[in-house]
Parts: C-alpha cells; sequence; structure tokens
C-alpha cells in the first residue's frame, strides 16, 4: 500500500479554477488605461420637469456621453450634489439648457399621448427606450441616441423623477428658493 | 454699586465696540472676518465662481468669489459670549457696494435666484465649480465664516448691539 504524502495530484482545472480571476481581471487591467479617463462627474436629481419648446437628447460624439440640451425648460425640486455640496433649487425656469450626461434615467410622457415611459440613457446607449415613439424619435432600446435619427421630442414633454450624471451643465436661470449647503 | 455697574457697562461696550470696530475695518481693509451670519435684502453680483473647498485644503466649505456686487439691506449679525453674558452686535447699512468678494460659508439660502449664463463643471481651474456672468439673489441668509473684500462701501451704516 502506497504511503499518503498529503500532496494532491495536479488537477488542470483545479488551477484553471485558481487562476479564472486573474485571467478575467488581466485583460480589464490592460485595458484600462485605453478606456480612457471617466471624468469627474456630479449628480442631478429632478422630481420634475416640462418644457413647451423643444428637447433634444443627442448622442455625443465620443459615444459615452448624451447631449440634452432644450431653449425652454421648467425643473420643480431639483438636488445638485458637486463634490460634497448640495444645490437646492425649489422652482427653475432655465434658458438655453446644454447638459452633458453620462448617465440618465426618468419617467417620460410627451406630448399627453405618450404613456409613461422610463427611459434609461448609458453613455450615448439607449439601455431603455420608449415604446411606440421611441423608433421615431431615436430612443429605442438597443440604440444610440442621436438627433440624426429622429427630430427631436417636442412640445409638452414631461419628466418625472429625473437623475443624471452629469459631466457639464450650462443655462441661464431663475429660481425660488435656493439652498446651498454642505 | 452703581459704580461697579457703570464700570462693567463701559468695559462691556468697549469690548464689543472693539469687536464691531474690528469687524467693520477688517471687511473695509481686505482682512478675513470670521464667523458671523450675513443677511441681505438682494445681493447683485457679477462674475460668480463658486467652489467647494476639500477638507484637507480648505476645510470643506462653500467658497463664493464675485468680482463686484451691490448689496440692499445689508446685516451682519455677530454672536459674542462676554463673561457669560451673549451679546450681538449687529452692523447694517440699507446700500452696499463691494468688489473683490470672497466669502468662505458653511451655508447659503436665498428666497430668489437669477443667474445668467450659469456654468457647473469643471470651470475656473477647478474639477467641479460654479460659475455665471452675474447673479442676483433675494432675501439672502449665509453663515459665513470667513470674508474678505478689496474694497467696501457702507451706506448710511448703522451698528447696534442687542443682548
Amino acid at each position: 500500500m502506497k504511503a499518503k504524502t498529503g500532496r494532491q495530484p495536479f488537477s488542470f482545472f483545479k488551477g484553471f479554477r485558481k487562476a479564472l480571476p486573474l485571467v478575467v481581471a488581466l485583460p480589464l487591467l490592460l485595458a484600462a488605461p485605453l478606456l480612457g479617463n471617466p471624468g469627474k462627474t456630479f449628480k442631478i436629481w429632478a422630481f420634475y420637469s416640462y418644457t413647451w419648446s423643444e428637447l433634444h437628447i443627442v448622442g455625443y460624439e465620443n459615444e459615452n456621453v448624451t447631449v440634452i440640451t432644450s431653449p425652454s425648460i421648467h425643473f420643480d425640486n431639483i438636488r445638485i450634489l458637486m463634490d460634497g455640496t448640495w444645490i437646492e433649487l425649489k422652482s427653475v425656469d432655465a434658458e438655453n439648457l446644454y447638459l452633458k450626461a453620462k448617465y440618465m434615467e426618468t419617467d417620460i410622457i410627451i406630448l399627453n399621448l405618450v404613456p409613461l415611459s422610463h427611459l434609461v440613457l448609458n453613455g450615448s446607449h439607449v439601455d431603455q427606450g420608449i415604446p411606440l415613439l421611441g423608433g421615431l424619435l431615436g430612443l429605442e432600446t438597443c440604440h444610440t441616441a442621436n438627433s440624426h435619427m429622429g427630430p427631436p421630442l417636442t412640445w409638452l414633454v414631461q419628466m418625472q423623477n429625473t437623475y443624471i450624471v452629469a459631466e457639464e451643465l450650462r443655462l441661464s436661470m431663475k429660481s425660488d428658493n435656493v439652498r446651498i449647503h454642505l | 454699586m452703581e459704580g461697579f455697574g457703570k464700570m462693567a457697562a463701559i468695559g462691556l461696550a468697549s469690548v464689543v465696540g472693539v469687536v464691531v470696530l474690528s469687524t467693520v475695518t477688517g471687511v473695509g481693509l481686505a482682512m478675513p472676518v470670521s464667523d458671523f451670519q450675513l443677511k441681505a435684502g438682494s445681493i447683485d453680483g457679477r462674475n460668480l465662481n463658486m467652489y467647494a473647498g476639500s477638507m484637507d485644503n480648505y476645510g470643506n466649505k462653500i467658497f463664493q468669489e464675485l468680482s463686484s456686487a451691490t448689496l440692499s439691506q445689508l446685516e451682519i449679525v455677530k454672536e459674542m459670549s462676554l463673561g457669560g453674558l451673549t451679546v450681538r452686535a449687529i452692523i447694517q447699512s440699507p446700500q452696499a457696494s463691494a468688489s473683490g468678494v470672497l466669502m468662505k460659508c458653511d451655508n447659503f439660502k436665498a428666497d430668489a435666484m437669477r443667474a445668467g449664463n450659469q456654468r457647473i463643471g469643471p470651470y475656473g481651474g477647478r474639477d467641479f465649480a460654479v460659475t455665471a456672468d452675474n447673479l442676483y439673489v433675494e432675501n439672502v441668509s449665509a453663515w459665513v465664516t470667513e470674508m474678505s473684500v478689496a474694497s467696501l462701501n457702507l451706506g448710511n451704516m448703522v451698528i447696534k448691539l442687542e443682548s
């Protein structure tokens, strides 16, 4: 009878299982510098917003950002978290809105006709789109938000419970009840 | 006893007077003045640059810079504790103007706000900043931990003490 030495015979599958995390992680680690700097972002929450004017949701050229523009738009109860500072605005009338969003999630109603749809934009990719009108507006699931694909969302666009991870926001605005705190 | 009361009153008034004067002249001479409540009926400012100081760099405060500002119904309230007695020194001016304003505060409240060409993002050499060409705010209340101005013009200034 052969004495047991305590040493297990080499098993390829066991070894592969141990090395699997490294096999998965290595290409990601190597590719990370090529993905570029994710960039500094700030977060925006808006309870309710609407526009009587145009709302453009435009895929940005680098595919990591969606640009949202509107000549005139109203927001209720906005909170912006930027570098540990909260900016809270109760009622905002904004003009010349230009927003670069890395991620956006909102419930959207168009023209009071399309039922409430949950829209999720990840980079310029539409993770969850607008049924019925999505194809026409270029906001169909698994597509890229792109102004060339369709007309802007226009007239009577409402958004509720909006959450945005933004890179940049530009606008002219007036608001009631402003609070800035840490 | 009466004499002691008079002396105490004179002593208290002197201390408070020094604090109030140092506050006013400090602001006027661009020296930082700390820990007071600022109220204003309105502030009309130019070239806003607002940013947050990081915990290790600037004590985690909100920084607001304005190249110039016109303030109405300005009120600066500074609370002091003198021998167990809490005294509030109040400086009021119905119309004030300032240039080169830097305000470091914990919070900032306003009933209304207008901003022209406001931008939020990587501006003013910082990763995160709020900038605007012009800023108008109404019924402002802010807890200011430090403030300095390059020049200050206080019209019809009133200083009073409350205990």
